[in-house]
């Protein structure tokens, strides 16, 4: 009888053994979008014995062009757990965990601990930089995989090598990097970004070598490049242990998102009363209200509030704009 | 002076002599790019302590932050 990992086993320097290795080992996926998709996707294939897939939003009609394990059905659906129920359809003799939940320098080492290995397929760089911060902090390694217009990067950030704050010391200044929204995503590139992060995971799981340097190819030139990249030893996070953005106070997590959308955290921990918070509301707009979310429309901007107190308001790169309708509306 | 900078050869003005003060002259933002030096990305507090010369490839490379 052919095994579900046949192929895999028939593969020189895979074998049994590699096979066996998967098994054993978990995996954390932050981010659900389409390099979160991918992953999961072939990371639950693959038969990594435990997959936990975070994400914060709920399927849309704009994530259908690159989101591969989402479809029309799906809009209004929590990603996570849409993915996940899938992908358990897919691979029964794994365990494939789904979380609601928005990651946060308060909750980010609970959710990863435990765990061999983070795939970052997050939207943002500051939750790319919490990663980084945890990551050295617990000595769980962490896969970086970023798209942008038809280009990708991707980087292996593993004890002793050298860190996302190597090459970027600080979050750039607001909008000084480009963004999804401003130059687009061709929908073939984030599959690749997400094959080649999913090829390294393989190997750092199954204890082989793995790709060093920061890997960045774009799939309409077809230009594949590797950069070499040193360790700084003066470098604030793996140099000098100064871990910023895990320690940094919770009411300065604003953060500008990929889809000229910002989110605001809110300082409480709590999770909070939907019901009671949609009652409150005095707005003239429809209020969509569910188990997971109240979304309105107030001054051209569309406001959705989550239960773990996030709110995300879309229309705006402004951060003011947004802590003003906040402030305006939900405290 | 002349360097490749993305891979196209472009002339500098002789008051630019380090890769810190190449960068800032660069037209556009460039706050969030990574900066690489014949082939090797180079440390961001290190940019000022490098001297240019005549040849030097140099290639600005935007962080991607779309997932």
């Amino acid at each position: 009888m052919i095994s579900r990992y046949d192929k895999h086993i028939k593969l020189k320097g895979f074998g049994e053994e590699g096979q066996n290795a998967l098994s054993g080992k978990s995996v954390v996926i932050i981010g659900c979008g389409a390099l979160g998709t991918n992953i999961s996707n072939l990371l639950a294939r693959a038969g990594v014995g435990k997959i936990l897939i975070v994400d914060r939003d709920i399927v849309e009609i704009g994530n259908l062009h690159r989101q591969v394990l989402f479809s029309e059905e799906d809009i209004g659906t929590p990603k996570s757990v849409t993915a996940a129920g899938k992908l358990k359809k897919t691979n029964s003799e794994i365990v494939i965990e789904p979380l609601v939940k928005d990651i946060k320098n308060t909750n980010i080492e609970g959710i990863i601990k435990g765990f061999d290995l983070i795939l970052d397929a997050t939207d943002n760089i500051s939750t790319r930089m919490l990663i980084n911060d945890v990551s050295l902090k617990t000595g769980i390694p962490w896969i970086y995989g970023g798209v942008l217009g038809t280009s990708g990067m991707i980087m292996n950030i593993v004890e002793d090598g050298p860190c996302l704050r190597c090459m970027m010391p600080e979050i750039p200044p607001v909008g000084s990097v480009p963004t999804c929204e401003s130059e687009g995503v061709l929908n073939t590139i984030p599959s690749v970004v997400a094959s080649i992060q999913s090829t390294e995971a393989l190997k750092i799981l199954m204890g082989r070598d793995h790709q060093k340097g920061l890997i960045r190819y774009d799939i309409w030139d077809n230009n594949f490049v590797i950069h070499k990249i040193d360790r700084d030893q003066e470098c604030e996070c793996c140099g000098k242990g100064n871990y910023k953005y895990l320690n940094m106070k919770r009411e300065e997590l604003v953060t500008v998102l990929c889809d000229d959308s910002i989110q605001i955290i809110s300082p409480a921990d709590a999770e909070i009363d939907l019901k009671k918070i949609a009652e409150n509301l005095k707005i003239e707009s429809e209020i969509l209200i569910n188990e997971y979310l109240i979304r309105f429309k107030t001054e051209g901007k569309e406001v959705t509030v989550y239960r773990d107190g996030r709110v995300i308001i879309k229309g705006t790169e402004d951060k003011g704009v947004a802590k003003s309708i906040y402030s305006r509306y939900l405290g | 002076m002349e360097i490749f900078l993305n891979g196209k050869g472009k002339k500098l003005n002789d008051d630019i002599k380090n890769l810190e003060q190449c960068v800032d002259a660069l037209p556009g933002n460039n706050e969030g790019v990574i900066v690489e030096l014949n082939g090797k990305i180079i440390k961001y507090g290190e940019r000022e302590s490098i001297l240019l010369k005549d040849g030097d490839k140099i290639e600005l490379i935007q962080f991607m932050g779309g997932g």
